[in-house]
């Protein structure tokens, strides 16, 4: 079990990371305006949207292997404005869960943006089902949806593994533009090369911040992005320092930081 | 007495009947809980999940930061971590129930109304069915092994095999000549594919291995030094980057700032 006191530099920093990330979205509460950049993924969701609206044909969302966690549940929130998005031009939508937990939340999360999109009649109780949890059951399942009902737009926001091209180049060769982000790096290659858009890093948490305009979220935002100048800085300092002959890497900051 | 003493002495292990009697309270507990939640108005419910959600992120961020006894290695909360994981796993079984309903539903709805491909939601059912009760009346059983070993395995493999068709497909695009940024890419590609292979390595294997300043220029060094010295911080970075991300929406969900989501909407 991995405790504080294994290491209470690295402790504090979170502590600090998250006041830092807490005091952002409380002067953002407070009215306080922060400005973020364009995110082109973000933006081609509409163009997405759009392009299935003028085919005739469905939009697929896959929240991947996902659980109910702080992935999946950023998964949902970025389909919910897309259903929004695509409930008022009467798109049908497709999706398929591999997680129990996230299915039951998923169900809710379709059928009230519909309602928020105002066509609460528009909602298909068999547009979100589980298939399985078995990564590669899940992965055929996925490709057999896209290949029989040829979608138009396929979105993929979750945690990927493996199945991750599976899913990517099926939407490929039926002609599917495709936004997929995820927290696994080790997929995102495979991600930027099959689709038209990719969400890289911390771009995925950002993505709720950037679709909403919310203030909460916003500063929330910010709050990451000082969190990374902190970490830039403590990696910028331990280098020079470890650069210095005078201090080297037995420099007790480097020592703070270093893993044994 | 320290908390695992009290709570041992307040709840003793249930053995023999009392076992049963215990799972008997707890569902009706449970029930109880459910229909006085449903009663309840959406503000009233809303700040009920909020303080459980504290409570329940609190537990693990206090576990965290409180001090442990450097012998055992443990503080006053570590013991109670497997019971609050089983209460996790309980409550994931019980969506493991609404998963499979959902399956059946639609299938069993396919399958009804003779819809196209009902042909397959029969499989799919008959394959539920045969699974789980060859998997728990007879899972010794030859015939439970060679169904998950010989036919689930298999398909689970046969799957798997697909992605080495999709990986050409995949790279062929990425690496087409179209920019500068592709055309870099190809030949760092190149160089680390042939940098990992006897044939690749055997064209500057006459170079010395290290220590000369032709060294620096084998494939097998090349493509080292760009896995290690460029994709390596690069895949940091973003992993930095996810790790504040995750600490930030982990905080709003734990203190319930996620306003303009889903919660919020239902509370609403």
């Amino acid at each position: 079990m991995t405790h504080a006191s294994d290491r209470w530099e690295s402790a504090l920093l979170v502590a600090l990371l998250a006041a830092i990330v807490l005091y952002t979205v409380v002067t953002a509460q407070r009215g306080r305006r922060y400005f973020i950049r364009r995110i082109p993924g973000l933006n081609a969701i509409d163009e997405a949207v759009g392009r299935a609206t003028e085919m005739g044909r469905p939009i697929l969302m896959v929240p991947g292997l996902s659980g109910l966690g702080v992935v999946g549940l950023q998964a949902l929130t970025i389909f919910s404005y897309i259903i929004k998005t695509a409930a008022q031009f009467g798109n049908r939508i497709i999706m398929p869960v591999a997680d129990s937990a996230l299915y039951t939340v998923a169900e809710e999360v379709v059928r009230d943006s519909y309602a928020a999109a105002g066509k609460a009649e528009g909602y298909d109780s068999n547009s979100v089902y589980f298939l399985s949890d078995r990564q590669f059951a899940f992965a055929s399942g996925v490709a057999g949806t896209i290949f029989r009902d040829k979608v138009a737009a396929s979105f993929l926001f979750g945690d990927f593994f493996a199945e991750s091209l599976i899913f990517a180049e099926a939407g490929q060769s039926v002609g599917a533009i495709q936004v997929a982000g995820t927290v696994q790096t080790t997929q995102l290659p495979f991600f930027i090369a099959s689709c038209d858009y990719t969400m890289i890093g911390d771009e995925y948490y950002a993505a709720s911040a950037y679709i909403s305009r919310e203030p909460t979220l916003l500063g929330s935002l910010v709050g990451q992005d000082i969190g990374k100048i902190i970490v830039l800085l403590v990696i910028l300092v331990g280098v020079l320092g470890v650069t210095i002959p005078g201090l080297g890497a037995d420099w007790a900051f480097v020592q703070w930081f270093t893993l044994n | 007495m320290n908390l695992r003493q009290y709570l041992g002495n307040a709840f003793p292990a249930a053995s023999g009947a009392w076992i049963w009697i215990s799972i008997a309270l707890a569902a009706a507990g449970c029930l109880v809980l459910f229909f006085v939640l449903q009663t309840l108005p959406g503000r009233a419910r809303k700040l009920i999940i909020a303080a459980v959600t504290f409570l329940a992120g609190l537990f693990y961020a206090a576990e965290f930061f409180l001090p442990v006894n450097p012998e055992t290695e443990e503080n006053i909360l570590t013991f109670a971590v497997p019971t609050v994981g089983n209460v996790t796993n309980v409550l994931a079984a019980f969506t493991l129930g609404l998963g499979v309903f959902s399956l059946v539903r639609i299938h069993g709805g396919k399958v009804a109304k003779l819809r196209e491909g009902w042909e397959n939601s029969v499989v799919l059912l008959l394959g539920i069915v045969v699974m789980a009760v060859a998997g728990l009346r007879y899972e010794e059983s030859r015939f439970y092994r060679s169904l998950f070993r010989d036919v689930l395995n298999s398909f689970d493999a046969a799957m798997f095999a697909t992605l080495a068709f999709f990986i050409i497909s995949a790279a062929y695009r990425a690496f087409r000549v179209k920019s500068a940024e592709a055309t870099l890419l190809m030949f760092a590609a190149l160089v680390v594919m042939l940098g990992q292979i006897p044939i690749g390595q055997y064209l500057t294997h006459w170079i010395p291995e290290k220590g000369t300043f032709a060294s620096l220029f084998r494939l097998d060094n090349i493509s080292n030094w760009l896995l290690i010295t460029v994709n390596a911080p690069a895949t940091r970075a973003i992993g930095f980057g996810l790790g504040i991300g995750a600490l930030a929406i982990a905080m709003r969900l734990w203190l319930s700032l996620e306003r303009g989501a889903f919660f919020e909407a239902k509370a609403e």
